[in-house]
């Protein structure tokens, strides 16, 4: 239980430190950052493919309907490390971030039937600095601009599987979150002062989704899921030797419906292949105060993979307790630049790793991947990630054996 | 195990997560528009005056003025409180002091009377308008003294002073007639610059004498223990001209209006530019031409009536006092080195409109010490490039980018 009361703590305190992984794309007029679902890093390790995957310890992240079939209370974290090299025509920068991304806990009310689970992990990241040259008049100037910050959700979770083959889960969020833009004109004479403005952004809101999972054999599973459109309040700030309150608002920030859906196949004995689609409708969800934001674009992102699977006699070299995965994506992202589509694509590889026993595993996985192009999208960006999920279980409100 | 691994994770993560990236050069505009843009404005005053408050105290100047140029006429008082007894035998007594500079066309020698005065004076007599120096000197060949001055730039004056004098100045039968004396001219076509009693070169009364009974001589020196200029204006100021000037109080107001900046107007940078008016000007070039310009809190139709309020709220009083200099071309304008702060400091005040009415005064640096007259053109000259104005370079940041 000691450990447990640890992980515990962390899950809740760190998700209030994330500070990237985010993507050049995601700034903009009326842009919140880079989208994006927090898989783990099982399901990363197979190009992102997790909605048919009831896996027996590790928490899926995408498709809760897949926790009604636990039968020990489990918990998952999941830490990153992300590398970024942005190039623009004339520019070339890299930046390298470390984040926490969230974690779930689950717990059985009726073994392989009934469970329940609160979560949190972050649902748009920003961390990014531009420098715009030569933007000064009478002197010498850049503008850099600076932002950082992150929307996350909150969600408590029931599912049900009325039948051994199906199951449903509800997901209740509460989503929230801060951005916060600095302007900074550097000037590099003497005579005209640096200008220094800050914008801050705060989210809240309240969603609600629905995951679906459907396994009508052994060797094939599907899962389905929905989350519904939804609406931040943001109120925003602006702090600056200017005293106008023109900044300071408020709007309504309409997120749009997200549907995602996979499946799974065991080709043989160890091995499975997968694949998950996942779309929404930006172009015409998103809105601020009722109004469509230009420059959106529908995304969605293909994933593709296959896993060997650990040995399920008990007795085996380690090696073969070990799950190995590898796997490709494509989409495109929610914003254009240049008016044209952003590309994401990239391909993964990942290992699982049981210890102390059946019931612990450690999942990382490497994802290299490019989005955009400089020919299209007058900007590219070659990004690698690490991505790390501890799972853990053990049985709980257990009556101890005398 | 699973507390190590973790523990490790964080750490590393946290470290690497601190560590700030350098901002990538983008020049992508449609990413960017909505980050704001700098501007750059001249702002031509709205309206103008002067107000003459006429005659200044002169009894903390290091000079001394006599002559006249223009429609100025000058002449000083001076006074030793150390002068040998009564007692004593004179031999000789004699006022010397030193020429510094002269101020007019056409310099001669300056030919004039030391009188002795007849009634108290104190060194802000420049502005005691109940005392006439023509009534207050006694006019006997007894008790005066002719001298001239000659016409170079800097030059040694002495004059042997009338031994009566001592006699009145150490008569107290019916209370102190010590009351020094006063130095008109007679006839001059400039003015010539005197070195004070703030100076070490100031005037000096030298006397020789001996003891009754002893024939050894003493030589006394003594310092004038106060002194001041009498300066009279004679003429007017043109009403199609603006002034600044020194010995004889003038100052100029302008109204600008910043109405037509954007309410969230972030400045970095402003200069003014007040041009000379060379006809309507009367240059010391012994004077310093550091102009301040001020901020008055007074309504701009209220100025007429010779009272107003100057602003000196700031936290800072170097900000609420701002010298303007005269580079070239016969203009005033601002040091670069001040040009960032009172953008961001003075002008952004009036902007936010934490102080009211945008007017600004400007007085010479020194008013007191000598005669210089700094006419400007107004808000009605036919060339622009002689109206004043206001250059300001500034950052408007129209909406978040959110």
């Amino acid at each position: 239980m000691k450990s447990y009361k640890k992980t515990l703590f962390f899950l809740f305190i760190f998700p209030f430190v994330v500070y990237g992984g985010s993507s050049i794309f995601g700034i903009g007029s009326g842009k919140l950052g880079m989208f994006q679902n927090q898989y783990s890093a099982t399901a990363l390790g197979r190009g992102g493919t997790e909605m048919g995957f009831a896996d027996s310890l590790g928490l899926n992240q995408v498709n809760f309907a897949t926790w009604a079939f636990i039968s020990r209370s489990s918990i998952s974290l999941n830490l990153n490390y992300d590398g970024l090299t942005t190039e623009t025509i004339n520019h070339k920068v890299s930046s390298y971030d470390a984040n926490f991304y969230g974690g779930y806990l689950a717990m059985p009310i009726l073994s392989n039937k009934l469970a329940m689970g609160i979560g949190i992990n972050p649902v748009a990241l920003n961390n990014q600095k531009l420098e715009i040259p030569n933007v000064g008049i009478d002197a010498e100037a850049s503008e850099i601009i600076e932002t950082k910050g992150n929307l996350s959700e909150a969600k408590f979770i029931i599912a049900y599987a009325p039948h051994s083959q199906f199951a449903v889960a509800a997901v209740a969020m509460y989503n929230f979150g801060m951005i916060t833009d600095r302007i900074m004109i550097e000037y590099k004479q003497t005579g005209f002062g640096d200008i220094n403005i800050e914008n801050q952004y705060q989210f809240t809101g309240t969603g609600f989704g629905m995951d679906l999972f459907y396994q009508p054999s052994e060797k094939i599973a599907a899962g389905m899921g929905i989350k519904f459109p939804f609406k931040y309040s943001m109120n925003t700030s602006q702090t600056s030797i200017s005293n106008s309150s023109t900044a300071d608002n408020f709007k309504r920030v309409t997120i749009p419906m997200q549907l995602r859906g996979g499946i799974i196949y065991q080709v043989a004995d160890r091995w499975i292949t997968a694949m998950d689609l996942q779309f929404s409708n930006w172009e015409s969800g998103y809105k601020i105060d009722a109004k469509t934001v230009t420059d959106m674009h529908n995304s969605f992102k293909l994933g593709a993979g296959a896993e060997y699977r650990p040995g399920k006699r008990r007795f085996i070299p380690y090696i073969d307790k070990m799950t190995f995965r590898g796997g490709l994506f494509y989409g495109q992202m929610n914003v254009t630049s240049n008016g044209k589509p952003v590309d994401e694509y990239g391909m993964s590889i990942g290992l699982g790793l049981p210890f102390s026993g059946i019931y612990n595993r450690f999942d990382i996985s490497f994802e290299i991947g490019k989005r955009g192009s400089i020919e299209t999208n007058l900007t590219s960006e070659n990004f690698f990630r690490i991505n790390f999920t501890l799972s853990t279980s053990e049985l709980w409100f257990e009556r101890e054996e005398r | 195990m699973i507390k190590k691994i973790f523990l490790i994770l964080a750490i590393v993560l946290f470290i690497i997560s601190c560590s700030d990236s350098n901002p990538l050069t983008d020049s992508q505009k449609n990413r960017l528009s909505s980050y704001g843009e700098i501007r750059k404005d001249t702002l031509f005053a709205v309206a103008d005056t002067f107000i003459v408050s006429g005659k200044v105290n002169t009894g903390n100047s290091p000079k001394l003025l006599i002559g006249a140029f223009k429609s100025f006429e000058t002449r000083f008082l001076l006074k030793f409180n150390n002068i040998p007894p009564d007692s004593v035998l004179i031999d000789s007594l004699k006022l010397i002091f030193n020429v510094i500079s002269n101020f007019g066309n056409g310099i001669n020698p300056i030919t004039g009377t030391a009188y002795m005065v007849l009634q108290e004076w104190d060194e802000n007599v420049n502005t005691d308008p109940n005392w006439d120096y023509a009534s207050n000197i006694d006019l006997s060949p007894f008790t005066s003294k002719n001298f001239e001055i000659p016409a170079n730039d800097s030059a040694q004056v002495i004059i042997n002073l009338p031994d009566s004098l001592l006699s009145v100045w150490n008569d107290t039968t019916s209370g102190n007639r010590n009351f020094g004396l006063l130095l008109n001219f007679t006839s001059a076509e400039h003015i010539k610059e005197i070195a004070s009693s703030e100076s070490v070169l100031g005037p000096r009364l030298v006397s020789i004498y001996r003891n009754v009974g002893n024939d050894s001589t003493i030589r006394d020196t003594s310092s004038a223990s106060i002194d001041a200029s009498l300066i009279d204006f004679l003429g007017s100021f043109n009403n199609d001209s603006l002034y600044v000037s020194a010995g004889y109080a003038a100052h100029t107001f302008f109204k600008f209006n910043f109405d037509s900046l954007p309410e969230n107007t972030i400045v970095s940078s402003v200069n003014f530019f007040f041009e000379q008016d060379t006809i309507n000007s009367i240059i010391n070039t012994n004077h310093s031409q550091t102009i301040y310009v001020r901020n008055v809190i007074t309504d701009f139709s209220e100025l007429k009536i010779p009272y107003f309020e100057i602003d000196s709220s700031f936290t800072s009083n170097i900000f609420y006092i701002v010298p303007l200099t005269e580079k070239n071309n016969n203009q005033l304008s601002l040091d670069n080195i001040r040009r960032a702060e009172v953008g961001q400091y003075f002008i952004q005040s009036l902007i936010n409109k934490e102080i009211n009415h945008g007017s600004f005064y400007l007085q010479y640096q020194n008013e007191g010490y000598d005669i210089s007259v700094y006419a400007l053109h107004g808000v009605d000259s036919p060339q622009i490039e002689q109206r004043p104005r206001m250059v300001i370079e500034y950052f408007i940041n129209p909406e978040t980018r959110i």
